[in-house]
């Protein structure tokens, strides 16, 4: 009796393992300054998992930006975007403004966003699941193996 | 004969209300659009002569109030504000002449030193004003509402001081069965800052977050503290409006949220 239930206690626990493994350990991206307009952000799930969702219109990047934890780094000297979706674990930002923020409910998402105009953040930190953008032009990329 | 219909016409004058007395429009009604303040314990010192209070002016100076509501009539409902103890060094405020009567009759015991400057205490204490203002006021236990906050659906926003150049509490708006109010204030600063809605909770916190114009719609303000520099309650329609404003602790249930700009230092946006 008690190798089965020790049995199953082990399956259990591997599919539990299976399960939490399907979603990579998110990657930290670092980004020194970035100025965005349209910012939209909202709390969603991504597979099982509670994220934050960051669409902007439009972004730039003078400073580059770096992606690390990879089995490479990826770094940019300059990188401007538009139609950017990050889905991140969270976002943290040392300084920033942001023109014409709005806390409101959206009757479509059926949640709350934050909605800005425009504006700037500075030393701007994000372990990200996922990065989609529309149209990408950057200078200087570099793809270093670590 | 002449005296008595001499002195019953200056009572019948002294008996109207402020603005009809002005020669304000008919139409509108004293009681119904003033706004009622309801004092569990009243300290003050008159500082208004006989003629200005038989024309509804009240001043009072080092006055102390103890449990107070005050139900201002604006928009779509009523704007509330309950404080446990305020204390104000000087305030005007504005009453018809019926409810200067109402109050003498009242308290008549307390008429002459009330007339003679001295400090008097009231309990249970209902006016009817018209308008207000006071300076310097420090409100302990202040909370400002027009309904009761919905955890599932307001947005909570909290930090450990506030401050605010100016603040303008307009009306009270009813949206999808919601009462909130209307607030825009200037040059606000807020000091470790944490602002949470509700599921999918999303939190953004900051050390410092500064906004030069702010439109909110609050359901409720709490703050354990909260000293003005100035405040005022204007003649219909009735606004509340305060300067230089600080708030300790304030918590604050909103049902949407403006910023013109907002700066923000150590920021941190996720989900909760």
């Amino acid at each position: 009796m008690l190798k089965r239930l020790l049995l199953l206690a082990a399956f259990f626990l591997f599919v539990g393992g299976v399960m939490a493994q399907t979603i990579p350990s998110p990657v930290p991206l670092r980004v020194p300054l970035l100025f965005f307009e349209n910012l939209e952000q909202y709390a969603d799930n991504y597979g099982g998992v509670s994220v934050l969702v960051t669409n902007l219109g439009w972004m730039k990047c003078p400073g580059g930006q770096l992606l690390e934890g990879l089995p490479f780094l990826l770094q940019m000297d300059y990188a401007e975007g538009t139609g950017v979706q990050m889905t991140a674990e969270n976002v943290e930002s040392q300084a920033g403004e942001m023109e014409n923020l709005r806390m409101e409910w959206d009757p479509v998402k059926q949640r709350w966003v934050i909605r800005a105009d425009g504006g700037w953040m500075e030393n701007v930190y994000a372990p990200v699941y996922m990065v989609v953008l529309g149209t990408l032009r950057y200078e200087n990329l570099r793809v270093v193996l670590s | 004969m002449r005296t008595l219909l001499a002195l019953s016409l200056v009572l019948l004058l002294l008996s109207l209300p402020p603005v009809a007395a002005r020669g304000g429009s008919g139409t509108r009604s004293c009681g119904g659009n003033s706004f009622t303040l309801r004092i569990g314990v009243l300290t003050m010192t008159n500082a208004s002569g006989l003629f200005e209070m038989l024309f509804g002016i009240i001043k009072s100076k080092d006055v102390t109030m103890e449990n107070l509501v005050m139900e201002i009539p604006q928009g779509d409902g009523t704007l509330r504000i309950e404080v446990g103890h305020v204390t104000t060094p000087y305030a005007v405020m504005k009453v018809s002449t019926l409810q200067v009567l109402g109050l003498a009759i009242t308290h008549l015991s307390d008429l002459i030193p009330l007339l003679l400057g001295k400090s008097v205490t009231w309990t249970n204490v209902t006016i009817v004003a018209n308008s207000m203002q006071a300076q310097n006021l420090l409100l302990l236990d202040q909370l400002m509402c027009a309904g009761s906050p919905d955890g599932s659906r307001d947005v909570y926003i909290g930090a450990d001081g506030m401050t605010v150049s100016s603040l303008s509490v307009e009306k009270v708006v009813k949206e999808n069965n919601r009462l909130s109010f209307s607030a825009v204030s200037g040059g606000m600063v807020m000091e470790n800052f944490l602002q949470r809605t509700p599921p999918p909770c999303m939190c953004i916190t900051a050390s410092k977050a500064s906004s030069p114009e702010t439109e909110l719609r609050a359901v409720s303000i709490f703050s354990p503290r909260v000293w003005m520099a100035s405040m005022q309650i204007t003649d219909r329609p009735h606004k509340v409006r305060a300067g230089g404003v600080e708030l300790s602790s304030p918590e604050i249930w909103a049902t949407y949220l403006d910023l013109s700009s907002l700066e923000l230092e150590n920021m941190r946006v996720f989900p909760c």
